[in-house]
């Protein structure tokens, strides 16, 4: 098992969600996040002062699945997230060592 | 779909997982999954296997619940989706609707928990909705999904009447208005489908059931019954002649092969994957008891069924959408503008017909009228004329085809820059084009199994045509000019030029040298059409020819110009050059995105404009090497006017090889002599510079060394980048200056980090060969990422001393890989030879690799036990990095 978490874009997530329930993915957790890459947040002038805004809204989405299946998961949160501009996000896969269904108890792949 | 409401109030369980209504009922399913999965193991009749499956579950379900549940008088429980139209994979969703008057019952409550998470448990994926009578109406009338989800159900379990009842409101709520509303959403939603699925993609790797011509096409036709006949088979609607029974036979064909195929895909994924990719593609077309053939291999066979399957389910569900529309017009007496024209052919607003369909079997040149009048007048086809097209298709025999005025109707079409594509696309769908050019038919539907060949060849050749006709007729992109304009304006024999384009590849499918065997097919085809000798001749010439300018190009050194005298020998005349280079350049942009890209196109012109030189030699005194290459010199002397290197750079230009000021740009050489002399103060220097598209080029100068080349290719995929083309000089000084062109940069917005870091790398692996060994094992580690596997062929080493004077050829064909070029040039210099020019394309995953190369001391191999020694040392070095 893989846990897949993506940096996307905000406007970017029903895209995503949308392609990732097209090749079956049941579920994922989605949160807002805040943070900055290479893209270094952005300059605003405010009043005549300028103000550095480090950090930019982005969206967190975790979903963990079976190892054979890591391959098109990634390729369907990027073909998704995609616009080739700055500022796109970024992909983690890590491994997951166990998982478990609270309500029935199973274990492993079986309780994704 | 997964709706699931009203079972929030989830309540906590403790006791296990059976549940206590059901006793038995999740045991008795799992065991019919598990049977029908080992059923699937082998071909199984599609359709009828799915029903079945489907029809035993739902039988297991009904029994499972006892009287004393289902005499309650307030709730329903309805198998609709897949399960509702009873064809289920064993990976299938169980689609169930709880319905109840108006207040959730608390027994059925109880029964939702108990049953789904029951079924949950067991593996199953459920798709369930909880609603009353009334909050369904609205989820109905706000979703089409939803709506067309619910078209089709199956009463499992409690209130018989309530069940009933729903759905006699449920259809009788279409009214005239609802069924036009439903028809506008069916029709908008196919649309949705056929753009997203239509894609290229999808085309080599289809998607089972959305796809275009997938099941859902036949789901749209059930619900279509359902809503205008309440009844959803096929032959309700041949009955309101809204399919033809040959329609209607087609499709049910159709139907059972796909459920085959999707059976046997989720029975090999081991889940619900519709999408048909090449891995599975293969595995599929053996288990449907496909084999290998001198025609094609069995994949190849399987996917040409396949494609025909469903391009089949896709003509005919636009023609019942059509006939469904006209019903609506028809009924709503709505006015349609109706003109006779000369045939005579009826034009219904946009619409052509035949007038008198009968008289087509005693004239059937009818038929090619009837083709020419829809490009004249830019007309769809009426849905009904596919069929008489079809029907009389037999009538249209030898007399009509060499019929001198039914060739000039057809070559009118074919040259109609606007029609031809859509016209020939109808006549080749309705199976006339097979019948005018019984050459045809063998390559409809025939598909190319690699992913380089976006299209199956019958398409591919229309696609041809279409390509040539909008060369002739756009302005070409401003990145790289072709000078198409010039060539169309000059062009004497264009019929010939569009029949080739039309006939180039219908040689296809019986093995190799399909272009030979496709000429000779071509001369039949020329006598029927009344061509003049000189027209046929020049026909079989394009056909035959047709390869050639591309494999040149692509492979053989354009400085060099003995490949240059091989084609204007072959070609021999400057008209059937142009013709080819117009052909090629169609051809490929017909391929697929793969086979087209501003490098391919720059080859192809510098080929182009050197051979054509060589056939104007009798009106143009010949060049010599030497006078050029002063002229070069002149050249880059003028641009460093006043500097004071200037001696220093003529000195310089002495020493350096013909081959390098003549396949470099005078600019170009300037900037080299700079960078060669940094090297005074350091051991490398690099130069970047963006070349056409999102190419880029790279010189690089340092001290030659053995294995220099291998160890460049290593830094550069280590990098991401893509090497298209490598020229290598060695300077009389000791030093090296490669040339390299890479592909569009991993991150283009960021060049400078990149060639920063490239410097960088080269420096220490020029320094240890330590570095380039831990830079190459972090790449070489096997990513989880990796490529979904391609369909491949054997590897091949090609070794040509005949094609050059000087160097002897060596081409690797392979599939491509990570780090397949490193381990190529690695394996040449651990063989002692010296690399001077590389050409490098992949179209899609095949990889062609050219070198020119020489021994350590600059000389041809020639020694035949060298060739074999070679050989086998590239193909064990391409197993190995496998």
């Amino acid at each position: 098992m893989k846990k897949v978490e993506a940096i996307i874009k905000p406007f970017k997530l029903d895209d995503v969600k949308e392609k990732l329930s097209e090749i079956g993915i049941k579920g994922m957790t989605v949160s807002e996040v805040r943070g900055f890459g290479r893209q270094k947040g952005h300059t605003e002038i405010y009043r005549g002062a300028e103000y550095v805004v480090d950090f930019l809204p982005k969206i967190k989405l975790e979903v963990v699945v079976p190892d054979d299946q890591v391959a098109e998961v990634v390729e369907a949160i990027r073909h998704a997230a995609y616009t080739g501009k700055i500022g796109d996000g970024k992909v983690f896969v890590t491994p997951v060592e166990e998982c478990v269904r609270i309500r029935t108890g199973e274990q492993g792949e079986m309780a994704l | 779909m997964l709706l699931k409401q009203g079972i929030d109030s989830c309540s906590w369980r403790k006791d296990g997982m059976t549940p206590k209504r059901f006793p038995n009922l999740l045991r008795r399913l799992k065991e019919l999954r598990q049977t029908f999965l080992q059923l699937c193991r082998n071909d199984v009749p599609g359709l009828l296997a799915a029903r079945t499956y489907a029809e035993t579950l739902l039988a297991s379900l009904q029994k499972s619940f006892s009287d004393e549940i289902t005499s309650r008088e307030d709730w329903t429980l309805i198998a609709v989706g897949g399960f509702g139209r009873s064809e289920l994979s064993y990976a299938s969703d169980l689609d169930l609707l709880f319905l109840y008057r108006s207040k959730l019952p608390r027994v059925l409550e109880e029964i939702i928990h108990e049953l789904v998470y029951g079924l949950w448990d067991g593996g199953f994926e459920v798709g369930h909705a909880t609603a009353s009578t009334s909050a369904l109406k609205k989820m109905v009338r706000d979703d089409f999904t939803i709506l067309t989800n619910y078209l089709e159900p199956r009463f499992v379990a409690g209130d018989k009447k309530l069940y009933d009842d729903w759905r006699s409101s449920y259809l009788k709520d279409f009214g005239k208005q609802r069924r036009r509303k439903f028809l506008q959403n069916l029709v908008y939603y196919r649309g949705g489908r056929l753009l997203q699925y239509g894609e290229s993609s999808y085309l080599l790797e289809p998607h089972v059931k959305e796809g275009v011509g997938g099941l859902r096409d036949l789901h749209m036709i059930r619900w279509a019954g359902m809503v205008y006949l309440q009844d959803s088979s096929f032959g309700a609607l041949v009955k309101q002649d809204l399919l033809t029974p040959a329609e209607e036979l087609w499709l049910e064909q159709a139907y059972d092969f796909l459920w085959r195929v999707r059976l046997q895909l989720h029975q090999l994924t081991g889940r619900r994957q519709d999408h048909l990719l090449f891995p599975e593609q293969e595995q599929v077309a053996a288990r449907l008891g496909f084999l290998d053939s001198p025609q094609g291999s069995a994949v190849e066979a399987f996917m040409r069924l396949y494609y025909r399957h469903t391009s089949r389910i896709r003509r005919t569900t636009q023609f019942f959408l059509e006939r469904l529309e006209e019903r609506h017009r028809s009924k709503l007496r709505i006015q349609i503008k109706r003109r006779i024209l000369p045939g005579p052919f009826l034009l219904e607003g946009q619409h052509l017909h035949f007038m008198e369909p009968e008289w087509v079997r005693k004239d059937p040149r009818l038929l090619m009228q009837f083709f020419r009048q829809a490009a004249k007048s830019d007309a769809h086809f009426h849905h009904q004329a596919g069929q008489v097209i079809r029907d009389n298709l037999s009538f249209f025999a030898q007399e009509a085809r060499t019929d001198a005025a039914v060739v000039a109707l057809f070559l009118d079409i074919l040259l109609d820059p606007n029609q031809a594509f859509r016209v020939l696309k109808v006549m080749h769908e309705t199976g006339f084009l097979d019948v005018f050019l019984p050459e045809f038919a063998a390559v409809r539907y025939r598909v190319q199994h690699d992913v380089y060949h976006l299209y199956t060849v019958d398409e591919h050749l229309l696609r041809t045509v279409r390509e040539l006709h909008q060369m002739e007729h756009q302005p070409e992109d401003t990145v790289l000019r072709l000078g198409l304009e010039d060539i169309f304006a000059q062009l004497k024999h264009r019929r010939v030029l569009f029949l080739a384009a039309l006939l180039h590849d219908i040689g296809k499918g019986e093995g190799k040298s399909h272009a030979a065997r496709g000429a000779a097919m071509a001369e039949s085809v020329a006598q029927r059409l009344g061509l003049s000798a000189e027209e046929a001749e020049l026909l079989c010439f394009l056909i035959k020819s047709h390869l050639i300018l591309a494999d040149t190009a692509l492979k053989r050194d354009l400085m060099d110009e003995k490949p240059i005298l091989r084609c204007a020998i072959q070609i021999a005349d400057r008209d059937r050059l142009q013709m080819l280079y117009l052909l090629t350049i169609a051809d490929s942009r017909a391929t697929g995105p793969g086979a087209w890209n501003t490098w391919k196109a720059s080859l192809l012109r510098e080929l182009y404009s050197k051979v054509d030189r060589q056939l104007r030699r009798d009106e143009w005194p010949r060049e010599d090497v030497q006078r050029r290459s002063q002229q070069v010199q002149k050249e880059v002397l003028s641009l460093l006017a006043g500097s004071a290197e200037q001696e220093k750079v003529s000195q310089w230009l002495d020493t350096v090889s013909y081959r390098y000021l003549l396949s470099q740009s005078p600019e170009a050489i300037a900037q080299h002599y700079f960078l060669e002399k940094e090297l005074a103060r350091s051991s490398l220097a690099v130069e970047t510079r963006p070349a056409e598209g999102e190419m880029w080029q790279i010189a690089i100068a340092t001290r030659d060394r053995p294995g220099l080349f291998a160890i460049i290719t290593g830094v550069l995929w280590a990098r991401g980048l893509n090497i298209l083309a490598a020229d290598i000089f060695t300077r009389q000084s000791g030093i090296a200056m490669d040339i390299l062109r890479v592909e569009r940069l991993p991150d283009p917005l960021h060049p400078v980090e990149l060639w920063n870091k490239v410097r960088n790398d080269l420096n220490q692996s020029l320094e240890s060969r330590s570095y380039l060994k831990d830079l190459l094992a972090g790449k070489k580690q096997p990513s989880l990422l990796q490529q979904k596997s391609t369909p491949r062929k054997e590897d091949r080493v090609v070794i040509d001393e005949e094609a050059s004077d000087f160097y002897t050829i060596i081409e690797i064909y392979t599939w491509d890989r990570p780090g397949v070029l490193h381990s190529i040039t690695n394996a040449l210099y651990e063989l002692d030879i010296t690399i001077q020019l590389a050409k490098i394309s992949t179209p899609g995953a095949q990889v062609t690799d050219v070198f020119y190369v020489t021994d350590l001391h600059g000389n041809k191999l020639i020694d035949p036990d060298a060739h074999e020694t070679v050989r086998s040392k590239l193909l064990e070095a391409l197993t190995v990095s496998a």
